[in-house]
């Protein structure tokens, strides 16, 4: 589930290739979101005991503080919740984004305060 | 053009279970019970639950073609909750008293806070204590073949306890509401559910336990009947179907078994103590109000990660 896609079948198969999947039609379909029903099974799902549901949203609203403060940054991009989801909503896609908009927050804070340093 | 070739970021696959099939599971599980019902309770019950179901359906579909919004009905919730307020009503309700109720449960306490998954009580249940409230003589006066009389519980509370058998209990042969007679069937339904994963044990059998153990305790002055406790009342109804709703229950392990056991406690000190005999209805819409805090106290420990603050979290954006 961790997988990526790849664009065409002229990717090479390199030493790091586990594995090659090839999904039918039907199973690669991509749901249409609907809201969340807090069901839970996302939270039940998570290996890494998160709740997808509250990232998600805090995603959503672009929170990034809310993201981090419940933990979204540990985050291994499994894919458990997404699967699970009932109402389909594609939550480790929104994590990935959540997490590169922190990283990238981060990065621009160390670089601010390497610019202050310097300045000094 | 649509293309065939969608380069997406991972997962691709996805699980068949969605929101419509769970919905339709449960509506299949609740089947049974209103079947029973209506053999028992006359035909009336079942035009009763197809008004309670068309208006449902019918005021969530006007009030979302009003604000444009995309239409939900075909993902079952209305039927849902149509069903179960009809199970919760008296077969001998006003059909216009049970199609305001309907209203009531999808306009207000569904859609005014956000549609599916964002309101904060039980839609059914919350009007069903509306309905309670302001007509209070339709919706408890029952009749059982013709022969009109107190639920099983009101009688118990009132003291002449025991004219229904456990056998008419069990198989739903007494007065109550549509779908709440019939133990045998209610509980085959929520082991069904529990079976396919849609509801967890938690919430129904640490509810159900809760209240009997503690109607037992409180009770200990009079004659304690545990089957007439959990068999009467919508305790069934409520507990595996009412209770177990995922909008407005905790969605952690922990917080469902506070939850659970707050509803126990609640059924439990509102039929010994409280002004009406049946407590079920009530206590849900209690721990429902009580369910944003509970997720928040119990939300999951990561890496071992900082020990759940409660107090700092109150403080934080959320
Ligand atoms: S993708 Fe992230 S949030 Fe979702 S289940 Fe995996 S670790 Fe948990
Ligand atoms: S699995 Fe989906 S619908 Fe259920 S709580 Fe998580 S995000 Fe919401």
């Amino acid at each position: 589930m961790m997988g990526l896609a790849m664009r065409s079948v002229d990717v090479p198969v390199v030493k790091g290739t586990s594995g090659i999947l090839t999904l039918t039609e039907k199973l690669a379909y991509i749901a249409e979101e609907s809201a969340c029903i807090r069901c839970g099974k996302c939270v039940e799902s998570c290996p890494m005991h998160l709740e997808p549901t509250l990232l998600d949203h805090a995603v959503r609203r672009r929170d990034y503080a809310s993201f981090e403060a419940h933990m979204g940054m540990n985050c291994i991009e499994c894919g458990c919740c997404a699967y699970s989801c009932p109402a389909s909503r594609h939550l480790t896609q929104s994590f990935k984004n959540g997490k590169a908009a922190v990283t990238a927050e981060r990065r621009k804070a160390a670089a601010q305060a390497k610019a202050k340093q310097e300045a000094k | 053009m649509t293309t065939k070739l969608v380069v997406s970021s991972s997962p691709h696959v996805h699980s068949d279970f969605t929101t419509r099939r769970i919905m339709g599971m449960v509506i299949l599980s609740l089947i049974p019970a209103g079947i029973i019902g209506t053999y028992f309770l006359g035909l009336r019950a079942l035009f009763v639950i197809l008004a309670c179901i068309i208006a449902s359906v019918a005021s969530e579909w006007a009030w979302q073609k009003l604000n444009h919004r995309k239409s939900t009905i075909c993902d079952l919730s209305a039927v849902v909750t149509g069903l179960l307020l009809a199970y919760n009503l008296p077969p001998t309700i006003p059909i216009w008293m049970a199609v305001c109720g309907s209203i009531f449960a999808i306009i207000i306490v569904k859609h005014f806070y956000g549609g599916i998954g964002c309101n904060i009580v039980n839609p059914a249940l919350a009007a069903r204590a509306m309905m309670l409230i302001s007509w209070p003589t339709a919706m408890t006066t029952w009749s059982v073949n013709g022969i009109s009389g107190p639920t099983p519980l009101a009688a118990m509370k009132a003291g002449s306890a025991g004219s229904v058998s456990y056998w008419n209990m069990f198989i739903g042969n007494m007065g109550g509401c549509i779908g709440e007679t019939c133990s045998l069937l209610l509980i085959l339904g929520g082991l069904y559910l529990i079976w396919e994963e849609v509801i967890s044990w938690r919430i129904p059998v640490i509810y159900i336990a809760t209240t009997a153990i503690l109607s037992a305790l409180f009770n200990h002055g009079g004659a304690f009947m545990p089957c007439s406790e959990i068999l009467t009342g919508g305790l069934l109804i409520g507990a595996f179907f009412m209770a177990t709703d995922y909008t407005t229950s905790p969605m952690t392990a922990k917080g469902q078994y506070i939850y659970a056991f707050g509803c126990g406690l609640m059924t439990a000190l509102i039929r010994t103590w409280g002004g009406y005999p049946e407590g079920v209805s009530f206590s849900i819409l209690i721990m429902n109000v009580a369910v944003p805090l509970i997720d928040r106290y119990t939300e999951p420990r990561v890496l071992g990660g900082p020990k759940s603050n409660f107090f700092k979290r109150m403080g934080a954006k959320s």
